[in-house]
C-alpha cells in the first residue's frame, strides 16, 4: 500500500517539476522575467501563487504539531493569517506602484533607490537573505518527514528531500518565477483540498467536532486557554507575536518580489483582500492537531500529528495525496524562497554592490547558477549542520520587521532619510539579538517587537537632525 | 485632516488587527459558549478569517475607485 502512496507523491513533483519547466521555456530569458516573470501576472494566478508561496511546510506540520504540544498559543496563526494581509492590502499598492515606475525587482532595489544609498541596499539584501535561510532548511526538513511519513518509511527523510529539492532546483533555474508562479497554482489548489480532507481526522476518527472540544475541555482543559499546555505562552506573548507578523510579514523579500510579478496594483491587493478565506484551510490542521490528544497520545515528535492522524483515518491512497498535498506546501515555498535569494545575491551584492558593471543578462545567469548554490548548500547544512540555522531561526522574522519602518516611513513621510533609516536598522537588530540570546522576551513580549520599537525610537529622530533627501528624490516619490 | 479614500481604506484595513490585538485579554479566556462544536476563542479566529475579506472587499473597492478616476484625469 505504501507504493500507491509513493506513486502519488512522485507523480505530483513530476508533473510540477514539468510545469515549471516548460513556464519559462515559453518566454525570452531575461533578468526582469527571471526574477519577476515580467510583471505580467493577473489576480488569479497571483493568489494561488501567493497562497502557495504563504502556506508551507510549517502550516501541514507546524500547525497541528503546536496545537498538540501547546494548544491556545497557536491561535495566533490564525489571526495573524487575517491581520497579516491587512497590512499586505495596505502594502501592495505601494510596493507594486514604485517597482513598476522604477524597474525594481527586489526590496533592496527600494531601498537603495529611496534613500539613494547602495550601502543601505546591501544591508537590506544581506539581511533579508539571512532571514531566508532558515527558512528554505525548515521547508527541506518538512519534506523528508511528509515523504517519509506518507510512504510508511519505504523512503527515508534524507532521500526524500534531496530528490525534490534537486527537482526543484531543476525548475526554478529553467522557469524562474514564472515557473514557480506556474507551479504555485497547482499546488495551492492541492494544498486547499488536502487540508479539508485532513477534517476527516476530528470527524471520523474522533466523532466530530463537539466530541473532540467535549474530551478536550475535561482531560486537557489548560490546552485552551492562556498561558497554554505548557504554561510558556502568557496573553503578552499572544499579542505581540500577533503584532510582529502583522507588521512582519509582508517585509519578508520573496513576497515583495511576487507582488512586484503581478500585471497591475489591482492583482495583489484583490489577492490579499481575499487571501484570509484560502487561510480557513489551517483550521482542519488545527482540529487534527487536537485529535492526536486523543488517537495518538504517546506521539513522540508533535510535527507529526497531521501524518500519524490521518494514517489512522484513511487509506494509503489517501495518505499519499494528503502527503502530495504537504511537498507540495514545502516545494513551493521553498522555491520561491530559494529562488528570491538567488535573485537578491545577484541584484543587490552582486550587481549594485561588488560588481556594477555587470549587465542584466549577466546578472540573470548569476542569479540562476544560484539557484544551484543555494539549494546544494541548504541540502549540506540539513544533511550535516541541522542546528546551525537555528540560532538564526530565532531571529529571522524579528530582523526582517525591522525593514518596517524604512518601508512604511519611505512611502509617507518625506523627511525620512538614509541615516535614520539605517541607523533604526542597526539598532533595531542589535536589539533583537540582546532580547533573544541575553535577556530572552522581556515580560513575555516577543523580542521582534522590542526590536521595532528601538528601532522606531531611533529612525524617526535621526531623521529629523539628517539632511533631508535630495529634491529629486521628493519630487520622484511625492509628486 | 481631510477623510481620503486612501485613508479610509487605511480605516477599514486597521479594524480586524486592532480588534483581534486588543480583545485579546478578554476573548482568549472565553471557552464557553461553545459555536459549532469549537471553543468560543477558536471560533472567535474563524469568524474574523471569514469577515476579514468583506471588509478588505470594502476597502479595496473604495480605493481601486480612486485609483482609477485619477488614471483617467
Amino acid at each position: 500500500m505504501e507504493i500507491i502512496a509513493l506513486i502519488i507523491i512522485f507523480s505530483w513533483l513530476v508533473i510540477t517539476t514539468i510545469v515549471a519547466a516548460l513556464a519559462g521555456i515559453i518566454k525570452k530569458f531575461s533578468l526582469e522575467e527571471w526574477t519577476v516573470a515580467s510583471r505580467e501576472i493577473r489576480s488569479i494566478i497571483m493568489y494561488f501563487a501567493l497562497a502557495a508561496e504563504i502556506y508551507s511546510a510549517f502550516t501541514f506540520l507546524g500547525l497541528a504539531g503546536w496545537a498538540f504540544s501547546y494548544g491556545y498559543s497557536i491561535y495566533y496563526a490564525p489571526a495573524y493569517f487575517t491581520t497579516a494581509y491587512c497590512t499586505g492590502f495596505l502594502l501592495a499598492k505601494y510596493y507594486w506602484i514604485y517597482s513598476k515606475k522604477f524597474g525594481y525587482i527586489t526590496q533592496a532595489d527600494y531601498f537603495a533607490d529611496r534613500y539613494e544609498s547602495r550601502l543601505l541596499g546591501v544591508i537590506v539584501a544581506i539581511i533579508g537573505v539571512l532571514a531566508l535561510l532558515p527558512y528554505i532548511q525548515l521547508q527541506i526538513i518538512g519534506v523528508g518527514i511528509i515523504v517519509e511519513s506518507a510512504s510508511y518509511g519505504t523512503i527515508d527523510r534524507t532521500t526524500a528531500f534531496i530528490i525534490a529539492f534537486l527537482c526543484t532546483a531543476v525548475f526554478i533555474f529553467i522557469g524562474g518565477a514564472r515557473g514557480i508562479l506556474w507551479t504555485n497554482v497547482l499546488q495551492g489548489i492541492l494544498m486547499f483540498t488536502c487540508a479539508f480532507i485532513v477534517l476527516g481526522v476530528p470527524l471520523i476518527g474522533v466523532g466530530g467536532i463537539d466530541r473532540l472540544f467535549d474530551i478536550v475541555i475535561r482531560e486537557f482543559p489548560s490546552h485552551l486557554v492562556p498561558p497554554g499546555a505548557k504554561g510558556i505562552h502568557p496573553i503578552q506573548w499572544y499579542m505581540s507575536s500577533l503584532l510582529l507578523t502583522t507588521l512582519g510579514f509582508w517585509m519578508f523579500p520573496h513576497l515583495v518580489m511576487r507582488v512586484y510579478a503581478a500585471k497591475s496594483p489591482e492583482a495583489p491587493m484583490r489577492s490579499t483582500a481575499l487571501m484570509p478565506w484560502y487561510s480557513i484551510l489551517a483550521f482542519p490542521i488545527i482540529l487534527a492537531g487536537y485529535s492526536a490528544l486523543i488517537l495518538v497520545p504517546k506521539l513522540g515528535v508533535a510535527d507529526m500529528a497531521v501524518m500519524e492522524t490521518i494514517k489512522i483515518v484513511y487509506p494509503a491512497s489517501i495518505v499519499g495525496l494528503v502527503g502530495a498535498g504537504g511537498l507540495a506546501a514545502a516545494v513551493s515555498t521553498g522555491g520561491g524562497l530559494i529562488q528570491a535569494s538567488a535573485a537578491i545575491i545577484a541584484r543587490n551584492w552582486i550587481q549594485r554592490g561588488l560588481w556594477p558593471k555587470a549587465g542584466d543578462i549577466t546578472t540573470a545567469w548569476i542569479a540562476r547558477f544560484l539557484t544551484l548554490v543555494i539549494t546544494i548548500t541548504s541540502l549540506l547544512l540539513a544533511l550535516y549542520a541541522p542546528a546551525l540555522l537555528v540560532y538564526l531561526l530565532l531571529v529571522a522574522y524579528s530582523f526582517v520587521v525591522q525593514f518596517f519602518p524604512g518601508t512604511a516611513l519611505g512611502y509617507t513621510w518625506k523627511r525620512a532619510t538614509k541615516a535614520g533609516v539605517m541607523a533604526g536598522i542597526l539598532v533595531g537588530c542589535l536589539v533583537v539579538i540582546l532580547t533573544s540570546f541575553v535577556w530572552r522576551d522581556p515580560y513575555g513580549v516577543h523580542s521582534g517587537i522590542w526590536g521595532l520599537a528601538a528601532n522606531f525610537a531611533t529612525t524617526i529622530p535621526v531623521c529629523l537632525i539628517t539632511k533631508p533627501p535630495s529634491q529629486q528624490v521628493l519630487n520622484r516619490f511625492f509628486k | 485632516m481631510p477623510l481620503t479614500a486612501e485613508r479610509i481604506a487605511v480605516l477599514l484595513a486597521a479594524i480586524p488587527p486592532i480588534v483581534l490585538i486588543l480583545s485579546a485579554p478578554v476573548v482568549l479566556y472565553i471557552v464557553e459558549p461553545r459555536v459549532l462544536g469549537m471553543p468560543f476563542n477558536l471560533f472567535w479566529h474563524l469568524m474574523w478569517m471569514v469577515a476579514g475579506p468583506f471588509i478588505l472587499t470594502v476597502a479595496y473597492t473604495i480605493r481601486v475607485r480612486e485609483m482609477r478616476m485619477k488614471r483617467e484625469v
